[in-house]
């Protein structure tokens, strides 16, 4: 059918499908702001548009629905206001706010959450924070918490009023979304690290340019889709495939009879993998309700859903394995046998042994033995999932080098060449890995997950297949966290002296080992090093971790921003609570006395290294007391735990207030492992190209290094182009994980930039010297974007580059550097969190989060404050509301974003975040990480928040309103 | 998967598409159910037949069929009992283009909002002919797919008080339980329940003063599912209900 949409004032005759929705009408029509968000039900709001002024999902309407009324995308909203010769109005103010604020992460719901604040602000420019979040209440976000977002709205807002001059606006932006900063002197001195700068990538993003991996014109290429499995562990016993083969528009349909079969494991890390081998792109087994059965590639979406509709497959059922409990009892189903399975470690597919782990620390049994008390308990921590509001998506093709080029929203860009090569039976050379934006990851894209799927397609059919997850997919087969079984003993001498503590764990890998083995080590190696005892055990700490990670016939866990540290943070953290409860100690004093301080060897340090040979490492840098310092007055601790008046809520007797506390440790890298990389040159006006192989994904690590190399070189951030990943031309890095970015790959940066700016130096030594006396390179100062002698005099850094290029002994300056920390210096964090709970019906509301961060020196404020505030709100999930349930059979309870409730921004408590310096002097600036400590200590900070509301004591979360109301009448 | 796109001009237009046998045809409102369909089927969109207007007659709201959940919010007023129903229910996008009529089609037991229409008791006039039924009967036979009928208005009674609490796992969370207590003279109440099941329930059209915790217990007695207990939902209705009623008196 042929209809006439109103698109941003034009008139455009389209002809359609009546099924066609106008989000992908929109998007053959070139129009790429609106994004997919996978999503069933339009419950994630990345694809909309103003209908008449109101913001719609684009993806939950029919393009024949919007005839007649006026459709205005985020491409009319606002541009660049320099188009060369060519000047523009500029964007929308605040679309300007959002670049100003740090309101943009991945970017991937920025065009959304601006329209929604357009369509407020053009009837009422008067508004409320409360109406600004209900206006945002139809856009998810998984990045920013909302925070900043809200705070450029309301600038925005009062500039459109005329309450603020477009003179005040940056300044009221930038004063409303900092953070509070307790700064280290030698952070005062950095011209641009530790500035508030915007990020490089936010013009492009705020404008919805086609920036990820989605957003090309597929006309040419197959849509792939996945026949996933219904049954939990089957074999197959017969495929029949032939009428989705003759179906029109079909152009492959692959089993695993097709596809070589080569064993490989899908986690995105560095070689060796430090896991089991024990998966295959197609098998002839499978081993989770959602597991692979087939590749179809066909010519439209419709024609793939149709084509997997008419394969059949014939399952021989095997018996179901849902409880890690039974995993490793004899008789067991056994998930793993097949005989290429290849081991890790201590891993035995014969028990559903994905990997064990076992470390004693000091004299542990003596350590129990000295105790006054022995405390011991059990929790549980969920599954959950990273909820990207990009779903995994991939685009491969052959180029006319006949190379595969893999366009993919990958964490891992080089990881996944390495991986991809012997599954699909090419040379590394042959893989050409490109990483364009990434909508969001946390985890969930350090694997190899769907590349091998468009992959083998491609190279059955010899032409370009898209892949793109639907919400359902990810639930039922991308990653997830590792749901844990959690053992905690802890011996106390009545003073409050922990002297020996132990932890044993049940993991569940689900169905096949990614990650088994490091995430679970990572629980006890970051969580369990934190209190080490006081006295002699500070010296001589007693720790035990015995961890079993085995396999269920649920869908593979994985990566998750904080890798194992949540799951075990909100035991210890429990624990501590409990003790210092009992023992009539106060929970700060007690958890102050046994924790980590300056100076001390990291206790595992000594015992794993995921996987590899550990190595001993002290920890220089801890500013964990000045955060329980700045996090209790912020919140008003001393004014609220102790007075039982503030705990009651004037005429409803039913609610309870309480306030809780954990601390947290992370992690900064691997050590002797992660490799970073990056090479810069410059460019004829001075400014500089730095090419990357580090993984921004979304988290504000291109702008941070940026900033870095800003720095070193004297230049503004502006004045730095980045471009990251791609295989072919950028340096190796490992990718994003492990919080390594700003600190490895930003000394790799810093290194690269400081060789560049030596040459400079050396020819601006040479330019400014006069007849009497010869400059050296040492005397000369990089600042202001020019060279400067010590008798100011100077040159600007273009001139610099012309005469290098041009005048005379020419050559390109430029440096490349790459670096391996031999440490990992952790961040610190006390978390306090507000709850109000109707001790009647168990209802929790968490009224405010506090976080106080050591994260060393913050390169970038906003950037930092946004991980920090995303962050808790991630981590709020797990406290609360977030959790993936399986029935008898295996089946998914949560295939979508209602049933898996993710915060709105209209129910969000209030958050705040400081930032404590420390100097770590590992790093040129002082930076350690700060990427995933805030999913640490959230949710045993709320648990101890409802135990001081009501005594309620929870070992389980996320703390719902049933289990909180079991909790009190236990205690009854 | 949508096979036939209609915009009918007229009522009568309208209801000739919708009572065709085959192929299978559906009423469409804003979109937001319909438009993700892999059923084989043809749409009939009501957007032009001017159901989206909203009036008081006699004290009474008239609501149009398609008018959307947003223009109803904020003819209630965001803090209203229906107005905080409908925000759970859905984020303002939805609620841009879900329309009243849709929710009465397509909302589930989980529904906050169909909930608390169900404690308004509020009724429904179908076309053709115009005939009114209660939104009690409409729950009951809705399923049993009838071709060749409209939903064209929705009336509210005039009342006196209408409160709705909600327990879930954060404030805009689905509901585990929710309830709604109407009050529509001096000692008429409707208390309903949702957060489970196909559709809310009914639990207590009487006198406050009356023993209404029996029907509470009737109704919640058996609505355990994956979400919470059935005895989780018992223990939590009966307050839930208790407050609402005392807060209504």
């Amino acid at each position: 059918m042929i209809i006439n949409l109103k698109i941003n004032q034009s008139l455009m005759s389209l002809e359609i499908q009546p099924a066609d929705t106008l989000l992908a009408v929109l998007r053959k029509a070139g129009l790429f702001g609106a994004k997919f968000g996978g999503c069933d039900k339009g419950e994630c709001g990345a694809c909309t548009v103003l209908l008449d002024g109101q913001p719609v999902n684009s993806c939950s309407m029919l393009a024949a629905q919007a005839e007649g009324h006026s459709i205005d995308t985020i491409e009319a909203i606002g541009e660049h206001p320099e188009q060369g010769w060519k000047k523009t109005e500029g964007l929308d103010p605040i679309q300007q706010a959002f670049i100003e604020s740090g309101a943009i992460q991945c970017g991937y719901c920025t065009p959304a959450m601006v329209l929604s604040s357009k369509a407020l602000l053009d009837t009422n420019t008067k508004v409320t924070e409360k109406e600004i979040r209900e206006a945002m209440s139809g856009v998810l976000c998984r990045c920013t918490g909302y925070q900043k977002p809200v705070e450029a709205v309301k600038a925005a807002a009062a500039l459109k009023n005329g309450s603020i001059t477009i003179n005040e606006f940056k300044d009221e932006l930038v004063a409303n979304s900092m953070p509070q900063m307790d700064l280290v002197p030698e952070a005062k001195e950095f011209k641009r690290v530790g500035k508030p700068d915007s990020k490089v990538d936010a013009m492009k993003l705020v404008q919805g340019k086609p920036a990820f991996t989605a957003d090309v014109d597929l006309k040419d290429a197959l849509v792939a889709r996945v026949l996933h499995s219904p049954v939990a562990h089957a074999r197959i016993k017969n495929i029949d495939v032939e009428n989705a083969r003759n179906l029109p528009g079909v152009a492959a349909v692959l089993t695993y009879k097709d596809i070589p079969r080569v064993i490989y494991s899908t986690a995105g890390q560095s070689d060796p993998i430090p896991g089991p081998l024990d998966a295959f792109s197609l098998d002839n087994k499978v081993r989770f309700v959602g597991d692979r059965v087939a590749f179809v590639a066909a010519e439209t979406l419709e024609i793939a859903d149709r084509a997997l509709e008419l394969i059949e497959v014939e399952y021989e059922e095997l018996p179901v394995l849902l409880d890690s409990s039974h995993a490793m009892k004899p008789g067991a189903p056994i998930l793993h046998d097949e005989p290429e399975y290849q081991k890790f470690g201590e891993s035995d597919p014969k028990k559903n042994l994905a990997a064990a782990i076992r470390i004693d620390i000091g004299e542990v049994e003596k350590g129990f033995a000295e105790a006054d008390r022995i405390f011991e308990a059990d929790y549980e921590v969920p599954k959950v999932q990273q909820a990207h509001i990009e779903p995994h998506v991939t685009l491969t093709y052959w180029d006319s080098d006949d190379r595969l080029v893999v366009r993919t929203s990958t964490q891992v860009p080089f990881h996944a060449r390495r991986i991809l090569a012997p599954v699909l039976g090419l040379p590394i050379k042959r893989i050409r890995v490109i990483k364009p934006r990434i909508g969001g990851g946390f985890g969930n894209k350090q694997e190899i997950l769907i590349e091998d799927v468009a992959a083998h397609l491609t190279i059955a059919t010899r032409r370009p297949v898209f892949y793109e997850c639907t919400r359902e997919e990810e639930f039922i087969a991308a990653r997830s966290r590792h749901p844990m079984k959690v053992h905690m003993k802890t011996g106390v001498k009545l003073d409050g002296t922990i002297t020996a503590n132990e932890m044993r764990v049940l993991t569940d890998t689900g169905a096949y080992g990614c990650h088994a083995l490091t995430v679970t080590g990572n629980t006890g190696q970051k969580a369990m090093a934190l209190y080490v005892g006081d006295g002699k055990y500070r010296t001589a700490p007693n720790i035990r971790f015995y961890a079993d990670i085995v396999y269920t016939n649920t869908p593979p866990a994985g990566a998750y921003r904080g890798y194992g540290v949540p799951q075990g943070v909100y035991p210890v953290e429990r624990q501590m609570e409990t003790i210092a409860r009992e023992l009539g100690l106060d929970p700060i004093e007690f958890r102050m006395k046994n924790a980590l301080r300056a100076g001390e060897l990291q206790p595992f340090s000594t015992s794993w290294s995921e996987g590899r040979e550990p190595k001993p490492e002290i920890v220089h840098t801890v500013g964990l007391e000045r955060c329980v310092n700045l996090g209790r007055k912020a919140i008003g601790w001393d004014q609220k735990f102790k007075d039982e008046k503030w705990h009651e809520v004037p005429g409803k007797p039913y609610l309870r207030k309480g306030i809780g506390i954990a601390l947290a440790m992370q992690g900064t890298a691997i050590p002797y492992l992660d490799m970073g990389s990056a090479s810069i040159k410059i460019n004829e006006d001075g400014s500089f190209n730095l090419l990357i192989g580090a993984t921004d994904l979304g988290t504000g690590s291109d702008t941070v290094l940026a900033q870095m190399a800003a720095e070193t070189l004297g230049v503004p951030t502006e004045d730095i182009l980045v471009y990251s990943s791609d295989t072919d031309f950028t340096p190796f890095d490992k990718g994003a994980y492990a919080s390594s970015t700003t600190y490895i790959s930003g000394t790799a940066v810093t290194k690269a930039a400081q060789q560049a700016a030596q040459r400079i130096k050396t020819r601006a030594a040479a330019m400014l010297s006069s007849g009497q006396r010869a400059l050296k390179a040492e005397e000369i100062e990089l600042r202001d974007r020019s060279a400067w002698s010590p008798d100011g005099k100077s040159v600007t850094i273009g001139e610099i580059a012309m005469a290098t290029m041009h005048h005379s002994d020419q050559e390109q300056i430029m440096g490349i550097a790459s670096y391996v920390s031999p440490v990992a210096p952790p961040p610190f964090a006390a978390q306090f969190a507000e709850v109000t709970v109707d001790i009647e019906t168990g209802r929790l509301t968490v009224d405010n989060l506090v976080m106080a961060v050591d994260s060393g020196v913050v390169v970038n404020p906003l950037t930092a404050s946004g991980q920090i505030e995303g962050g808790m709100v991630q981590a709020l999930g797990y406290a609360v509301s977030e959790e993936m349930v399986y029935d008898e059979k295996g089946r998914a309870r949560e295939k979508d974003l209602l049933d898996y409730h993710i915060f709105r921004a209209d129910e969000m408590p209030e958050m705040k975040t400081i930032f404590v310096e420390t100097f770590e002097p590992s790093h040129p600036f002082g930076a350690k990480a700060v990427a995933e400590i805030p999913m640490d200590g959230v949710a045993p900070a709320v648990s101890n928040a409802i135990q001081d509301a009501c005594g309620a004591v929870l070992h389980r979360i996320p703390a719902t309103p049933e289990r909180i109301l079991n909790a009190l009448k236990r205690r009854e | 998967m949508i096979s036939e796109y209609h915009r009918p001009q007229n009522e009568k237009e309208a209801l000739q598409l919708l009572s065709r046998v085959a192929p299978k045809t559906l009423a469409l409102g804003g979109g937001t159910v319909l438009s993700k369909t892999k059923e084989t089927l043809a749409v009939v969109d009501l957007q032009a037949l001017g159901w989206n207007r909203i009036q008081l007659v006699e004290g009474q709201v008239h609501a149009g069929s398609c008018i959307t959940l947003e223009a109803l919010l904020f003819h209630f007023g965001p803090d209203s009992a229906l107005g905080r129903s409908i925000a759970i229910d859905a984020g303002k996008n939805i609620r841009d283009m879900a329309t009243l009529g849709g929710s009465l089609v397509s909302n589930d037991g989980r529904s906050a909002f169909l909930t608390a229409l169900l404690a308004a008791d509020i009724k429904l006039i179908l076309k053709p002919g115009d005939q009114m039924i209660s939104i009690d009967k409409w729950l009951q036979e809705r399923n049993s797919h009838k071709t060749g009928i409209l939903i064209s208005e929705i009336r509210f009674p005039n009342l006196p008080h209408i409160d709705f609490e909600t327990v879930g796992r954060s404030p805009m969370d689905k509901p585990i339980i929710c309830c709604s207590v109407a009050l529509f003279d001096a000692n008429r109440v409707r208390i309903t329940f949702g957060g489970f099941g196909s559709q809310p329930v009914l639990a207590y059209d009487g006198d406050r003063r009356s023993d209404f915790l029996g029907g509470v217990e009737r109704a919640l007695a058996q609505a355990g599912d994956e979400w919470a207990s059935a005895q989780y939902r018992l223990e939590t209705g009966r307050l839930l209900a208790k407050r609402l009623v005392d807060k209504a008196a």
